[in-house]
C-alpha cells in the first residue's frame, strides 16, 4: 500500500518537475536578450559573438534547441553554464550544502521560535503576551525581507560590530577540509571549535532574517492549533487524571496539535525556498540562491533552470516526507494510500 | 460523611452580570453510597460534580464549602488538587470516545494515571493497565491495551475510562453521565459493572445523570436538582416510589413514558427548563408545575423534612397515587 502511495507520488513529482523544466525553458527564452552578445563583451565583434553563439548552441532553432535540453536533462545532465564555463551539476554540488545549510538551520530555528510563542500566546488568547507576540511577529512579517536583511546587517556589522556583513566564512581564515559541504559540521569533524563559531556567527543574520519574515504566519497557525485542541475533551480527561499543565501540554495537546501545524510548516517551507534565493543575494551566501541570481544576470539560463528544478524537487520531497509522516503522527489516518 | 458540601454556588460573570448556575446547594454522601443528582440540561448537576474535583470553569466564581474527606476543596491551589484527582477521586465522563486522547494507545492512557503520580514505573503501570482492563471485564485486556481509541467499541472505551479513573485506587468515582452515549443493552452492562466494581473496590459513587432509567438500577440516594436549587433529596426508594416533589413525579411520569411502547396521554412536564439567568422568582419550578398557587410564584420554598426525604416545596405530593395510576 505505501508502495504503491510511494510510486505514484514520484511519478506525480515527475510530471511537475518536467512541467516546471519546460515552463522556465520558454520563461527564460522569452527574454529578449543575447546572452553570447553579453558574454563577448560591450567590444566584441560580431564574429565573436556569432562563434559563442554557434559554441553553446545557440544559433539553433529553439524547438531545438528545446529538445537537446530535455534529451540532456533525461540523463541527467543540466547543461553547461556559460558564465562559470562549467557544468551545472558541478557548480551545483559546490553551491548547494550552503544553501541546504541555511535552509536546514532556518527552518529548524522558525520551528524551535514560532512553536515557543506559539505556546506562550496559547496560554492565554487574548491576554497581553498575545497580543505583544501578535505585534512583534507581524511587523517582522510586514517588513520587506531585503530591508530586514540590510537593517540587521547595519546594525549587527556596522554599528555593534558583532556579527559579519555576509559570506560564509573569514576570507582570510582557512576553511575546514570539505566533507559534507556544511561548514557546521564539517568544522567540528575538523575539530575546529573556532571555526565552528565563526560559521555560525556567518549563519546568524540570514538565517535570523528568514525566520523572522516566516514567524507571524508559523506562530499564528501554531497558536491557533493549540487553542483548538485545549478545549477537547480530552484535556479534561487529563486534568481529571491529576496531570500538571505541563504535562497535558506536551503529552497530550502538542501530540494532537501537531499535524495542523505540520500542514502549515510545509507550506511555509515553500515559502522559505523562494526567500532563501534574496536572502543569499543580501549576504553575499555562497549557494544556489545566489548562483541562480548571477546567472540571470548575464542571461545564463541553464543554472536558472537548474534552480527552478531543484528548489521544486525539494518542495516534493518535503511534502512527500510529510505525507509519509502523518499516519505516524496520528494514528487515525490509516494508510496513507487510501 | 465522606463528602459535605455546604451552601455552595457557582456562577458566572457575562457582560457585567453575574449569572449563578448553582445557588446554594447543600448535601452529604456517606462512604460507600451511590448518591445520583439528577436534572435536566442546564440545572448544575455537572458544575457541581466537577467542582467537587476542583475541576470547575476557570471562569467561574464559587462560594460556599466541599469538603471531601475533611479537606476544604474550593479554593484550594490547583496544585494540592491534582494530588487527589487520579489517586482519591476518578472521573469519568459523558463521550469517552472524545474523552480519550486520539492519538495515545488506551493501556498508556491508563498507565499514565500511575505514572503521574509516581505510583508505579513505567513497566509496572503498563502491567497494571492491563490488569485495570482485566478488572472492568474487558476480555482480551492485552490487545485492548495496545489499541487507540477509535480501534475498540463505544462499550469497551468508556470500560476503558472507568480503568483509568479507578487505577490509581481513588476512594470516590465521579461518574458524570456515563451511560448518556451508550445503547440500551451496553448501558445496562455498564451499570453493572459500576455496582460490581463498587462492592469490590468500596467506591463511594456520584452518578450524575438525567436518566431516571439509571436512577432506579444504582442509586441508594437521590438529590434532584431543578435550575440550580435542590428540589428533593432523599433514600433512593422513597423519591422513586413515593416522589413528594411535583418535579420528582413529573421526572418518573416522563420516564415512564419513555418506557411505555403504546404512548399514552400520560402527563409529562409541560415546557422548558429555565437557562441560566432566566430563573424566575419564587419556586424555581412554578411556571411548569400543575400544583403551583400564588405562594408559589413570590416564596421561594424552604428545604424541610417531609417524610423520610427533605425538599424545597410548598404543595407536596402527600400520597404515591401518580406513580400507582400510570401503571394501571
Amino acid at each position: 500500500m505505501v508502495i504503491a502511495f510511494l510510486l505514484k507520488r514520484l511519478v506525480w513529482g515527475l510530471v511537475v518537475l518536467i512541467a516546471v523544466a519546460v515552463i522556465t525553458f520558454f520563461l527564460s527564452r522569452v527574454v529578449p536578450a543575447d546572452p553570447a552578445a553579453f558574454l563577448a563583451g560591450q567590444n566584441a565583434s560580431e564574429e565573436t559573438v556569432q562563434r559563442i553563439r554557434v559554441e553553446h548552441g545557440l544559433d539553433r532553432p529553439l524547438p531545438e534547441q528545446f529538445a537537446s535540453y530535455m534529451i540532456g536533462l533525461a540523463k541527467g545532465d543540466l547543461g553547461e553554464s556559460i558564465r562559470t564555463r562549467r557544468s551545472v551539476s558541478t557548480d551545483l554540488k559546490q553551491y548547494l550544502p550552503a544553501t541546504l545549510e541555511l535552509l536546514i538551520v532556518s527552518f529548524v530555528l522558525y520551528l524551535a521560535v514560532s512553536f515557543s510563542l506559539a505556546v506562550l500566546a496559547a496560554r492565554r488568547p487574548g491576554g497581553a503576551v498575545d497580543g505583544a507576540i501578535r505585534l512583534v511577529t507581524m511587523v517582522g512579517t510586514g517588513i520587506p525581507v531585503f530591508w530586514l536583511g540590510m537593517t540587521l546587517q547595519f546594525f549587527f556589522f556596522y554599528k555593534l560590530h558583532w556579527l559579519p556583513l555576509g559570506a560564509r566564512f573569514p576570507i582570510r581564515e582557512t576553511a575546514p577540509p570539505v566533507v559534507s559541504g556544511f561548514l557546521l559540521v564539517d568544522s567540528l569533524l575538523a575539530g575546529s571549535l573556532s571555526a565552528f563559531l565563526a560559521s555560525l556567527k556567518h549563519l546568524t543574520l540570514p538565517a535570523a532574517t528568514i525566520v523572522v519574515n516566516l514567524l507571524a504566519v508559523g506562530t499564528r497557525l501554531s497558536r491557533a492549533a493549540l487553542i483548538q485542541e485545549q478545549s477537547r475533551l480530552y484535556v479534561r480527561t487529563a486534568r481529571g487524571k491529576g496531570l500538571s499543565p505541563n504535562r497535558i501540554l506536551f503529552k497530550h495537546i502538542l501530540r494532537n496539535a501537531l499535524s495542523p501545524i505540520l500542514t502549515a510548516t510545509t507550506m511555509q517551507f515553500g515559502y522559505m525556498i523562494s526567500w532563501v534565493i534574496l536572502v543569499e543575494v543580501i549576504f553575499d551566501w555562497p549557494g544556489i540562491g545566489l548562483y541562480a541570481y548571477q546567472s540571470f544576470q548575464v542571461f545564463d539560463y541553464s543554472p536558472v533552470i537548474a534552480l527552478a528544478i531543484v528548489s521544486t524537487a525539494g518542495f516534493v520531497i518535503i511534502n512527500l516526507v510529510m505525507d509519509l509522516l502523518y499516519p505516524v503522527i496520528d494514528p487515525r489516518v490509516q494508510s496513507v494510500g487510501s | 460523611m465522606i463528602l459535605s458540601v455546604r451552601d455552595f454556588a457557582i456562577g458566572f460573570q457575562r457582560e457585567g452580570q453575574n449569572l449563578v448556575a448553582v445557588d446554594g446547594i447543600s448535601f452529604d454522601v456517606a462512604e460507600g453510597e451511590t448518591f445520583v443528582i439528577i436534572g435536566e440540561s442546564g440545572s448544575g448537576k455537572s458544575l457541581t460534580g466537577m467542582s467537587i474535583a476542583g475541576l470547575q470553569p476557570p471562569t467561574a466564581f464559587v462560594s460556599g464549602s466541599i469538603r471531601f474527606k475533611d479537606r476544604e476543596m474550593l479554593k484550594r491551589p490547583d496544585a494540592e488538587l491534582r494530588k487527589l484527582r487520579g489517586p482519591e477521586i476518578g472521573l469519568i465522563y459523558q463521550d469517552p470516545l472524545s474523552s480519550l486522547n486520539p492519538v495515545w494507545p488506551v493501556g498508556d492512557q491508563i498507565a499514565e494515571t500511575l505514572t503521574a503520580h509516581g505510583l508505579a514505573s513505567r513497566a509496572e503501570a503498563r502491567k497494571r493497565a492491563v490488569e485495570m482492563l482485566e478488572r472492568v471485564r474487558i476480555p482480551d485486556p492485552r490487545r485492548v491495551a495496545s489499541a487507540y481509541p477509535h480501534e475498540i467499541s463505544g462499550g469497551m472505551r468508556q470500560r476503558a475510562m472507568i480503568a483509568m479513573a479507578l487505577a490509581a485506587g481513588p476512594s470516590l468515582l465521579i461518574a458524570d453521565e456515563p451511560t448518556t452515549a451508550l445503547d440500551v443493552t451496553i448501558k445496562a452492562q455498564m451499570l453493572e459493572l459500576l455496582a460490581e466494581l463498587k462492592r469490590e473496590l468500596s467506591l463511594t459513587i456520584i452518578l450524575i445523570t438525567h436518566d431516571m432509567g439509571v436512577v432506579a438500577e444504582v442509586a441508594d440516594r437521590i438529590l434532584v436538582l431543578y435550575a440550580g436549587r435542590i428540589a428533593e433529596v432523599g433514600p433512593a426508594d422513597a423519591i422513586m416510589l413515593q416522589p413528594s416533589h411535583p418535579y420528582t413525579a413529573a421526572l418518573m411520569t416522563s420516564a415512564m413514558i419513555s418506557q411505555t411502547p403504546a404512548k399514552q396521554d400520560l402527563n409529562a412536564i409541560v415546557g422548558g427548563a429555565p437557562g441560566l439567568g432566566a430563573f424566575p422568582a419564587g419556586c424555581r419550578f412554578h411556571p411548569r408545575c400543575p400544583r403551583a398557587q400564588d405562594d408559589c410564584k413570590v416564596i421561594e420554598p424552604p428545604r424541610r423534612k417531609f417524610g423520610s426525604v427533605e425538599l424545597a416545596c410548598h404543595h407536596p405530593i402527600e400520597a404515591a397515587m401518580p406513580l400507582e395510576t400510570a401503571r394501571s
